[in-house]
């Protein structure tokens, strides 16, 4: 009876201590990683490296460097392209077009944590807070491991909320590589902005307005306003990422550009065909457009009407509503888009306009819709041209006539020939719903 | 003829939780690629088909419960088809449990591994889950019913909260046309679907241990409208915010889809981390439900008296089954295999049975009471 008790007791440790032992081993210690040894990538930025570089480390070496300070000047600001890279570029075919990559991180006692709190580390320039690194390599992965060579902490990627490509990357290499890479890396986020700039890309990430204290929040709080004010669709990397492997619609990205040197330009929109870019969309209107033609119910526009005899009035456009209608046309598809739009009147040239009467918000209107109409023919007659459905009226066509899409289409490339030649029919109606506090 | 291990303690509510959570697992990370290769935007449709094929074979285990109402699966066969063949059905049903334990248990850890833990060994994390499941197989079917209704919220509110959250982000012509386009492989895709849903077999073994039996078809009913409208929602939201095209690019759309999902006011900006901790739950009791049948089945086969110590016995075997695959490619190429293999026992084999048993005119002889014993 003893040693049968002894040995439960034995057989009781025993299990205590296998239990511990599991508890030890299998932990997932391994992954354990301090948020202090952590870098965060906050902002990147892709450009294409302008000197081409078959030793990807040695000119990791010297772009090594005083990096608190904003990005060097390295190519003439403002410059378009270059004729001597876009010739290097054509001689030498888009296989060997090294990145030159710039992360920013974040200095965590840079930073200010309170609204009030100044000077901690002589953070007033919110360039100053965070740490800017630059790297080449032949592709993303490769920069990015040039990039580790010279930050001691592991580069964690799970607050990265925007990449700055510049427009001479999207258009020559393309973003393939570079959303394979986002896609397969499980620490980046679905809702990253793909930002892409006129200009040098690293430029623009180091731009630094005061309003934040750091420059890529700066960003991030660019694009996140302009979707509530209405002036941008909610376009971020996971939408894109969707909207480029449908075989009837293509992606659009948000077009930036640096404005003197040191504030953020929301000028329009990138279209692509494909990852490459195919054009760009600049002025207000021009995002405006697409935002009608997609739908999408939160107006914002400002814009004025000229009125016969010199008069003009400032409308602003709070709702929108779009309805599509497909039709089949001997065998081809038609399409007719009837975008509603209502809007307000913030200010007119004055007195001999007179609102209250009928007739002149009547013409108001014609005219407004007139040149809502010219402003989004324009914009298919553009996308047409390019090849770049970024609407998705192959959406549509696929999705309600499945069977001509499966007899005639199938594929993206035969859409896009068919797209080139899309009639659409556009209808306008806009309203004015009130105009202020004045009465006339 | 009652067994000793006939004891009556299941409540409907709680056949009704072990039929959700044998059916909720990690196969529902992939469950949207799955149906979209199979049918493109036809995935819902493709989805609710695998579905009805699942709740047949359930029609057919309930059917059989009610000529048998105190027999398992495997002793109803041996009932109805004689001992020696059911025996080796019994076996096959054994290991085709033990496989998919494995593979489960492996899928769980390739999709840890992946998102978070990509240092960790993938067996260590399956050790750990497999060592859980095997300490908790040593209960009996009352505690496996009480710690599947105890994990019930734990599965739906996420996966009700994810797929709504997501809507915000949704293209309604992604859900179109209903049916997809070209050509599409749809019983290879429903049989892909209903395999995910093989948990479900738990209720040929439930059936001897219900207070009442008879109300079986009412688990099947709540069973079969919660388990549905999960699936659909996961495939419909994930549809509709990706598009078809996308979801082929995603290994884990599911995954995906919350990591696109914000928490209104911006309290968390991506809840894929979050998701993941809390459908370790679910794998849990997915691979419970699986690891509990193989050992009742090989415990019915081998007439013990308990499966307890079962458990321990089998958990190198599907330690090292769970090894085998060497690469995700793999681990879902042997899951498609086996799940439509295991289609044929966990629906062909009660579909024999019953039609055996009617032919024969074999049923439970009546005047025998469904008496309660409890004993256990």
């Amino acid at each position: 009876m003893v040693s049968l008790s002894k040995r439960t007791a034995l057989c009781r440790w025993f299990q205590a201590g296998l239990t511990v032992l599991v508890c030890l081993c299998t932990t997932g210690c391994w992954d354990s990683l301090e948020i202090e040894q952590r870098a965060m990538v906050l902002g990147l930025s892709v450009d294409i490296a302008q000197v081409p570089s078959d030793d990807s480390h040695f000119a990791t070496e010297r772009n090594t460097g005083n990096a608190s300070e904003s990005p060097r000047p390295l190519q003439v600001q403002g410059r378009p392209e270059s004729e001597a890279a876009t010739a290097r570029a054509t001689a030498k075919e888009t296989a060997r077009m090294p990145i030159r990559l710039t992360a920013q991180i974040p200095i965590p006692g840079r930073i200010p944590l309170g609204p009030g709190e100044s000077g901690g580390g002589g953070a007033n320039n919110p360039s100053q807070s965070v740490w800017v690194v630059h790297s080449t390599g032949e592709t993303v992965t490769e920069a990015l491991q040039c990039l580790q060579q010279q930050v001691a902490d592991p580069l964690f990627f799970g607050h990265l909320r925007v990449i700055v490509v510049s427009r001479e990357f999207a258009q020559k290499r393309g973003l393939s590589d570079l959303m394979d890479y986002l896609r397969r890396n499980p620490q980046v986020r679905r809702t990253l902005w793909i930002l892409v700039s006129e200009h040098e890309a690293a430029k623009l990430l180091a731009t630094a307005p005061p309003l934040k204290r750091v420059p890529t929040l700066y960003l991030i709080s660019t694009m996140d306003q302009a979707i509530r004010l209405g002036k941008f669709p909610t376009e971020f990397l996971g939408v894109a990422e969707s909207k480029v492997v449908m075989k009837g619609r293509d992606m659009v990205l948000p077009y930036v550009d640096v404005q003197h040197g040191e504030t953020m330009l929301l000028q329009g929109m990138a279209f692509f065909r494909d990852y490459r870019l195919a054009g760009v969309v600049t002025g207000i209107p021009g995002v405006y457009t697409y935002m009608e033609l997609c739908g999408i119910r939160q107006g914002g526009i400002v814009d004025r009407a000229q009125l016969p005899g010199g008069s003009w009035v400032v409308l602003q456009s709070y709702r929108r509503r779009r309805s599509i209608r497909l039709q089949m046309v001997q065998d081809q598809p038609v399409f007719d888009v009837y975008v509603h739009i209502d809007f307000h009147i913030h200010q007119t040239s004055g007195d001999p306009l007179n609102l209250s009467n009928p007739a002149t918000l009547r013409l108001i209107e014609r005219r407004e819709s007139e040149k809502i109409i010219s402003a989004q023919k324009d914009l298919i007659r553009r996308t047409q041209q390019a090849g770049s459905d970024i609407v998705g009226f192959g959406e549509f066509v696929r999705a309600y006539r499945p069977g001509w899409w499966d007899a005639h289409i199938q594929t993206k490339d035969r859409w896009r020939e068919v797209y080139k030649t899309l009639p659409v029919h556009l209808h306008v109606k806009s309203r004015v719903r009130v105009y202020g506090m004045r009465a006339r | 003829m009652i067994h000793k291990t006939v004891y009556r303690h299941i409540t409907v509510m709680e056949a009704v939780a072990i039929f959700i959570g044998s059916s909720f697992g990690i196969g529902i990370l992939a469950l949207p690629r799955m149906a979209v290769e199979a049918a493109d935007t036809g995935a819902p449709l493709l989805t609710l088909c695998g579905l009805c094929l699942t709740l047949f074979g359930a029609l057919l285990i309930t059917l059989l419960a009610r000529r048998f109402p105190n027999d398992t699966v495997v002793r109803a066969g041996e009932r109805v088809i004689g001992k020696w063949p059911a025996r080796l059905m019994g076996v096959c049903l054994a290991v085709f449990f033990i496989l998919l334990t494995a593979l489960g248990a492996r899928e769980f850890t390739t999709v840890v591994a992946v998102a978070v833990l990509p240092r960790t060994p993938v067996e260590a994390t399956t050790l750990v889950m497999l060592l859980l499941a095997a300490s908790s197989v040593r209960n009996n079917f009352t505690s496996f019913a009480y710690i599947q209704l105890f994990y019930q919220p734990f599965l739906f509110i996420p996966s009700v909260l994810i797929p709504t959250l997501a809507l915000k982000n949704a293209i309604f012509t992604n859900l179109l046309p209903l049916w997809g386009n070209g050509e599409g492989h749809w019983w290879a895709g429903m049989a892909s679907v209903a395999a995910l849903l093989q948990g479900g077999f738990v209720l040929g073994f439930l059936v001897p241990a219900m207070i009442e039996p008879r109300r079986m078809p009412q688990v099947l009913l709540w069973g079969g409208i919660f388990i549905g409208s999960v699936y659909l929602l996961f495939v419909i939201a994930s549809l509709a915010v990706f598009g078809s095209m996308e979801i082929r690019n995603l290994m884990w759309p599911t995954l995906e889809m919350a990591k696109i999902t914000m928490l209104p006011g911006e309290v968390l900006e991506r809840l894929d981390a979050a998701f993941l901790a809390i459908w370790v739950t679910a794998a849990f009791a997915g691979l419970y439900t699986t690891y509990f049948i193989a050992s009742l089945v090989i415990k019915d086969v081998l007439r013990f008296e308990d499966h307890a110590f079962l458990s321990w016995a089998l958990l190198p075997f599907i330690f090292m089954a769970a090894m085998l695959p060497p690469n995700v490619v793999q681990v879902y190429r042997a899951m498609e295999w086996l799940g439509r293999i295991g289609l044929v026992l966990t629906i062909g084999y009660p579909l024999i049975l019953l039609a055996v048993a009617w032919m024969r005119g074999v049923r439970e002889e009546r005047g025998l009471p469904e008496q309660a014993d409890s004993t256990l």
